[in-house]
């Protein structure tokens, strides 16, 4: 019995001894490629049209989404008076073909996100923005708008952005509820 | 700081009087000594018993007794020794008159080695550093919570945690990098720089918890800056057979259910064989607060271990691998979405999502393994010296996970963590512990560390890196008479490299550190029962990859984190002085310390914040700033009466960054405990019964940098904890049972040192339930 045991145990540890110096894969010396695996937002774009046909168009690009690379803004330029019927699109422009999030959120996530828009500065009281898409509950979207422009004197301000998702809470009308997903401010401009 | 100072003399007011209630006639005791040959079983004439507490010396006679008449209540050392035996040395409680058999073993019969975890710890035992210890009873009575959640009621020993499933200890305000953790004799190697990274040990292993606190570099290897935790497993079985102990655990806060199972065997007679098996099992679920669940906050964790010990003569050795992984969520509303949104968090004041109890891990969450492997060899040479050589192999697996964007498919579909990081690491290291010579004794040693970390996932936090570390120590100790003195010096040098992809491929960027660390003290036994000590130590660490390196988003804690890769080593100056009083009735320890750190790495909001698709994100970046960091840690026990024992400790830090002449950020708060316990061997059916009440006092922590953090340091908080256990006896199996209610009045408050204070409150009451089964 003894001889057993003996025997077994040096067997074990044994094995052991040689399984834990068997040499592994892991060589820090050959880094993985750089790339990013998953789905970003690098990009939101406005497109706002006129009665007549005229589109302008406002783009936020972070090429490296979540680093500290600065922004590259292109501000919006509105008519007072006028009024237009806006899209808003979410690009994953770090991969290709680039991706469209805001097609996934259109066709799948609807229920769970929500767009804000806040005026600020001179422009603050001339401009009003409504959602014009609801989700399944009939509430709120915000891919599809209708801004209107007040008549009056050139003014300047910020057109902010804020896309909200809603995991496990209900969605509320209210910005402060929910995790923010893209917050985009675009220098606003309002000329006769 | 007025409460905390009303605290404190409340509680030195309520120990005045117990010390008051507690003259009443001191009662006398008989000690009956009686020394046998442990083989033959019979009495022993000429041995000598020596007792050190009375400086008192007495021979037995042909019957082998001795009586010692009229003793106080206390604990006595029995030491005792004749010519042709080994020594032998029993410590006892005296708290009636006893009768303690002496079984001294014939040198000729047995091949008794030393036991073979003590080998090369005896050093320890008159340390001149403040050190404290919880022992394996003390241990059993917290078993199977978080290793940091034991050491916490030490003074000066805090919790740095991150949600209730994360915790490691903080020593007088250092932590993580700045302590070293050294597991059965191996110094732990993983992601210990993170805060939200805790200590991936069995929590069930411990037979001896130890802190030593100052910077103790010298014997366990650089960067102990604040400190060393050592973690002692059970020491082999030493009597042939082979005999277990069960443990089971369920909590109520947090639906927790933790088992480990132990076997332990012993073999042949000259080839002694021994081993050593530990299996644990811990799940829990949702911690609650007294409003409301943390959701996300439970863990599931699965730990296996076995050891081996051959002792042959003169030689020892010892194989061992032990195996820990976790998977552990983290608390639902800590991940926001941008700064604004961490801001609604903290102005709301409680967490976002609250969702119904589970048992399931979602995430946020992190994936933990840390596999030890490890050969320990010791021979002890016929001068006396013993020498020990040991190749450990650890490797350590973290993965976290964030939780994706609601649209981001992919990564709900196949889990991509956010970052990926296996951390090799391979030691060899060799002691040597000279014979003692003329009231001299010490050890030098050598050590070679290489360390190898692999990155992957979607934001690497840290690069992939190379460390090669070499070491080489020695520690001298001299005891004469009523003087003590130590003495120890430590040269490292480290070469990390950290490989990462640029445009020209593959770019490998190396720096090059070497130092010192040395330490002085010494100590003085004024009588017998005060002991005075004094240290001054220099130790040093090198910047850690994530100090260096770091650059990316921190979902927990929305800011964006950027290293400095212009960074020095920093440096520390320890001084303290210490005194320790132990008579019959009193246990006093009182020490300050001065602790100046040059260079102290730490982390500041830049100006300008990093604006993303995301919002705007602070931006820190590591910087360095020379620091003070003062205070003083008092423990004072009494025993009142034949079976009440009354303690308090109190902690007090005060930490400033002398360069800009502001008060050093993330800081613990001074606290104080008191705890009133009462234990007797026997009452009704029950075997050593004790109860206890501790109740624990946090001050506010009002130094701090203003404009710096997110929100104040919270206000001050009262704890209570109590608990009951004793052993029942089955016939002959022993069943050791304890019931133990923390935060028992559920008290809702929140802690400076949790980093989830932000949005959450801490745990309510729990309710913990612990049965031990010996066989």
């Amino acid at each position: 019995m003894n001889t057993i045991i003996r025997n077994s145990l040096f067997l074990l540890a044994a094995s052991a001894i040689f399984s834990a110096c068997k040499d592994d894969d892991t060589k820090p010396e050959t880094p993985a490629k750089p790339g990013n695996p998953v789905e970003v937002i690098t990009t939101v774009k406005l497109e706002l049209e006129d009665p007549s046909g005229k589109v302008t168009t406002a783009t936020w690009k972070d090429a490296d989404g979540d680093g500290p690379g600065a922004p590259v803004i292109s501000g919006l330029t509105l008519s007072t008076g006028q009024h237009y019927d806006g899209v808003v699109y979410l690009l994953d422009e770090s991969k290709t073909p680039t991706d469209s999030i805001s097609n996934q959120i259109e066709e799948k996530e609807k229920e769970a996100h929500q767009f804000f828009y806040t005026i600020s500065g001179g422009a603050a009281s001339r401009v009003t923005v409504e959602k014009e898409d609801k989700d399944a509950n009939n509430l709120p979207v915000g891919l599809k708008i209708h801004v209107d422009v007040s008549p009056g004197m050139a003014a300047t301000g910020t057109f902010k952005l804020v896309l909200k998702h809603y995991d496990g809470i209900n969605k509320s009308a209210d910005v402060t509820v929910g995790e923010t997903d893209v917050e985009a401010e675009f220098p606003l401009t309002l000329t006769p | 700081m007025l409460l905390f100072r009303l605290t404190v003399l409340a509680g030195v007011v309520c120990l005045a009087f117990a010390a008051w209630a507690g003259v009443v006639p001191p009662k006398k005791f008989r000690l009956l000594i009686a020394v046998t040959d442990s083989v033959s079983k019979k009495p022993l004439e000429a041995a000598s018993v020596y007792i050190p507490e009375l400086h008192k010396t007495m021979v037995t006679g042909e019957t082998g007794l001795l009586v010692f008449d009229s003793l106080p209540k206390g604990l006595y050392t029995i030491q005792s020794s004749l010519i042709g035996y080994h020594q032998f040395q029993v410590t006892i409680w005296l708290d009636e008159s006893k009768m303690v058999s002496i079984p001294l073993c014939p040198e000729s019969k047995h091949l008794h080695e030393v036991e073979v975890t003590t080998h090369l710890d005896e050093l320890h035992d008159f340390t001149v550093q403040s050190r404290v210890v919880l022992n394996q009873k003390m241990i059993e009575r917290n078993a199977g919570i978080n290793l940091a959640e034991q050491l916490k009621q030490f003074a000066g020993v805090q919790l740095l945690s991150s949600g209730p499933t994360i915790s490691k200890p903080v020593v007088r305000g250092l932590h993580s990098n700045r302590l070293v953790t050294i597991n059965n004799g191996i110094r732990q190697e993983g992601q210990q720089w993170g805060a939200d990274h805790g200590t991936e040990i069995d929590p069930f292993t411990p037979a001896k918890l130890e802190v030593i606190k100052g910077a103790a570099s010298v014997e366990y290897g650089v960067e102990a800056i604040g400190g060393v935790v050592r973690i002692t497993p059970r020491a082999f079985k030493d009597t042939k057979g082979i005999s277990g102990e069960a443990q089971l655990m369920g909590a109520t806060n947090n639906g927790l259910g933790a088992t480990s199972l132990l076997l332990e065997g012993s073999h042949f007679k000259q080839h002694k064989l021994s081993w050593r098996t530990r299996g644990t099992l811990r799940k829990a679920g949702d911690s609650r607060t007294p409003d409301y669940v943390l959701s996300n906050t439970g863990f599931k964790e699965m730990d296996g271990s076995y050891a081996l010990h051959y002792a042959y003569k003169k030689w020892h050795v010892e194989w061992m691998q032990s195996y820990f992984s976790t998977e552990l969520g983290i608390l639902r509303a800590s991940h926001v979405g941008n700064t604004t949104d961490l801001m609604v968090a903290i102005a709301n004041g409680k967490p976002a999502y609250v969702g119904a109890f589970t048992y399931a891990i979602d995430r946020p969450k992190q994936e933990v393994s840390h596999l030890i492997s490890a050969l320990k060899v010791f021979y002890t040479m016929p001068s006396g010296g013993k020498v020990q050589v040991q190749l450990s192999r650890q490797v350590n697996d973290r993965k976290e996970f964030d939780r994706p964007a609601r649209w981001a498919t992919s990564q709900w579909n196949n889990a991509v963590p956010q970052y990926a990081l296996t951390l090799v690491t391979d030691v060899a290291e060799a002691r040597y512990e000279q014979p003692k010579w003329k009231n001299i004794k010490g050890q030098f040693g050598i050590s070679w560390m290489n360390q190898g970390n692999v990155t992957s996932g979607v934001q690497p936090i840290i690069p992939n890196f190379r460390a090669y570390t070499s070491g080489v120590y020695v520690v001298e100790k001299w005891q004469r008479g009523r003087w003590m003195a130590e003495v120890g010096l430590r040269y490292d040098w480290r070469k990390q490299t950290r490989f990462e992809w640029t445009s020209n491929g593959v770019q490998a960027e190396g720096k090059t550190f070497g130092n010192t660390t040395f330490s002085v003290g010494g100590g003085y036994l004024l009588n017998e029962h005060l002991k005075v000590q004094g240290n001054f130590s220099s130790a040093w660490r090198a910047p850690n990859m994530n100090e260096l390196y770091s650059y990316g988003l921190h979902g927990g804690t929305a800011t964006f984190e950027t290293g400095n890769p212009l960074l020095e080593a920093e440096r520390s100056y320890n001084a303290e002085v210490g005194v320790v009083w132990h008579d019959n009735v009193w246990h006093v320890e009182a020490s300050v310390y001065r602790n100046r750190i040059n260079h102290f790495i730490y982390k500041v909001p830049l100006p300008q914040p990093t604006i993303t698709i995301r919002g705007a994100f602070p931006n820190f970046v590591f910087v360095q700033d020379d620091v003070l960091l003062q205070g003083a840690e008092a423990t004072v026990n009494r025993t009142l009466g034949k079976y009440f024992v009354a303690g308090a400790n109190v902690s007090y830090l005060h930490a400033q960054n002398t360069t800009d002449n502001v008060p050093l950020i993330f800081m613990p708060a001074n606290r104080a405990r008191f705890t009133l316990g009462y234990e007797r061997d026997k009452w009704w059916k029950l075997y050593n019964v004790y109860t206890s009440v501790q109740y624990q006092f946090t001050a506010h922590q009002h130094r701090f940098p203003t404009g710096v953090d997110y929100v104040n340091p919270p206000p001050a908080y009262h704890l209570v904890d109590a608990s009951f256990g004793a052993e029942t006896r089955l016939g002959k199996q022993i069943l050791r049972w304890s019931v133990t209610v923390n935060n028992l009045f559920n008290v809702a408050y929140r802690d400076y040192l949790s980093r989830f204070r932000y949005y959450a409150l801490e745990p309510g009451s729990n309710v913990v339930v612990r049965l031990i089964i010996p066989f």
